[in-house]
């Protein structure tokens, strides 16, 4: 048999469906000719290699970031800020509270803090909290006023969801736009078992200001704790 | 006390849409290993492969209503995954060296950590990441059906008769794909001299 035949037909070859006798003329050629073994056994490395060649893991928070982006995408266009200025616009506010659900007595905090948004501007609300043991079945639940709203919640003005709490530190991403000057508290209790903290931070909406740069300075504040 | 959330912190993040539990998310997120898992074998490098799960995301997003409607959910995946792989290649249209020099750049280490406990011998290791590579340049120059087939067929163990049923693509079509892309890879790594001891 020809070895260019053998080339030909190797794949059928290896799969078994070649006819008996077909078959066995290959075999019988392939111990003799040294082109066709080596050809043979690349074939056969081949198919291992391929079988074998490795998927790495899947980033950790791709997962997170491609189902939100799913959504952002979908959104029908209501901001008519160009994509750039949103971007800039998305500013990490950092609240710092405290260890939650410490045993020790809690104390009485210094009253609402107060944040300024612009209008029509996404802004990262982000409360980290530190918990000094993994809690699950926590209850969390978010107030809005009118005209704000968290992303891919409409005008939803109130949000309720269970989840866990790691031990250490958490962090809650609140991303939320003003479509009104209006403003107001947005009101955020995290509940277990009895007991059950909240946070209060006044949102305060301006226009629009486009070059502002203290707009864009991130803000932290340390806030004590309001017992409900 | 002073808290910096923007580099190594190590916080646990919860995104507002978790709580969401949308039909949408709640039906595909478990998916998304097998999803990102067959793009990468499409293309053999992690950002396109995102990059194809998220088209297919976005896409699936706008057709939700019909997500609890599908009988079988992986099956269905497959099926448009693969069209969408067909159809963003065609957009692209990126020459296979445009394939080979991406891959490069973004210098995802092969993960040779992952081999099984038998190829542990260091030189071993060395040799299986060449070869991988090599064989990754190879299937960057065959033509994305080819490619797909290949995926599929060879690397996942989807059978034709399988791959004729989920891809919706005559038998003969697939043989003849399959057929030309195990050829031209042999020929690649022949010349290449990949396997000569
Ligand atoms: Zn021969």
């Amino acid at each position: 048999m020809d070895c260019m035949i053998i080339k030909e037909k190797m794949d059928d070859f290896m799969d078994g469906q070649l006819e008996a006798a077909c078959a066995a003329a290959i075999c019988e050629h392939i111990q003799k000719c040294a082109t066709c073994r080596k050809r043979h056994a690349i074939a056969i490395r081949l198919r291992e290699t391929l079988k074998a060649l490795p998927v790495p893991p899947i980033d950790k928070v791709f997962g997170d970031r491609v189902f939100r982006y799913a959504v952002e995408r979908n959104k029908p266009y209501r901001q008519v800020l160009p994509y750039l200025m949103r971007i800039a616009a998305a500013v990490l506010f950092v609240f710092a509270f405290g260890y939650l659900f410490q045993k020790t007595p809690w104390g009485v905090g210094s009253g609402m803090e107060a944040i300024t948004v612009s209008m029509e501007l996404r802004r990262e609300i982000r409360l980290l909290f530190n918990s000094e043991e993994t809690l699950a079945n926590v209850t969390f639940s978010l107030e809005l006023p009118k005209g704000v709203e968290l992303e891919g919640f409409g005008e939803q003005r109130k949000i309720v969801w269970e989840g866990a709490i790691e031990k250490g530190s958490n962090l809650l991403v609140l991303p939320v736009t003003a479509h009104s000057l209006e403003g107001g508290p947005i009101i955020a209790v995290l509940r277990h078992g009895e007991r059950s903290k909240q946070f209060t931070v006044n949102v305060k909406v301006t226009n629009p200001v486009y070059n502002d740069k203290s707009a864009n300075r991130p803000h932290r504040y340390e806030m004590s704790i309001i017992p409900t | 006390m002073d808290f910096s959330i923007d580099e190594g912190t190590q916080a646990k993040i919860y995104y507002l849409e978790d709580s969401r539990k949308s039909t949408y998310e709640t039906l595909l997120r478990p998916h998304l290993n097998f999803l990102f898992r067959i793009s990468y074998r499409f293309y053999g490098n992690r950002m396109d492969a995102e990059d194809l799960v998220q088209d297919l995301l976005v896409k699936l997003y706008s057709r939700k209503e019909d997500l609890s409607k599908v009988d079988k959910m992986r099956p269905w995946l497959l099926r448009i995954l693969y069209r969408q792989f067909v159809d963003n290649s065609r957009k692209k249209k990126r020459s296979p060296l445009g394939y080979i020099t991406r891959r490069l750049e973004a210098a995802e280490p092969t993960p040779v950590e992952m081999l099984p406990d038998h190829t542990s011998d260091l030189e071993e290791r060395v040799c299986n990441r060449m070869v991988f590579s090599q064989i990754r340049e190879a299937l960057g120059l065959l033509d994305k059906y080819q490619r797909a087939v290949i995926s599929l067929h060879d690397m996942e163990g989807y059978t034709l008769n399988e791959l004729e049923i989920l891809l919706e693509v005559p038998l003969g079509t697939l043989k003849s794909r399959l057929h030309r892309a195990r050829t031209k890879l042999r020929c690649i790594l022949e010349k290449k001299g990949t396997f000569s001891v």
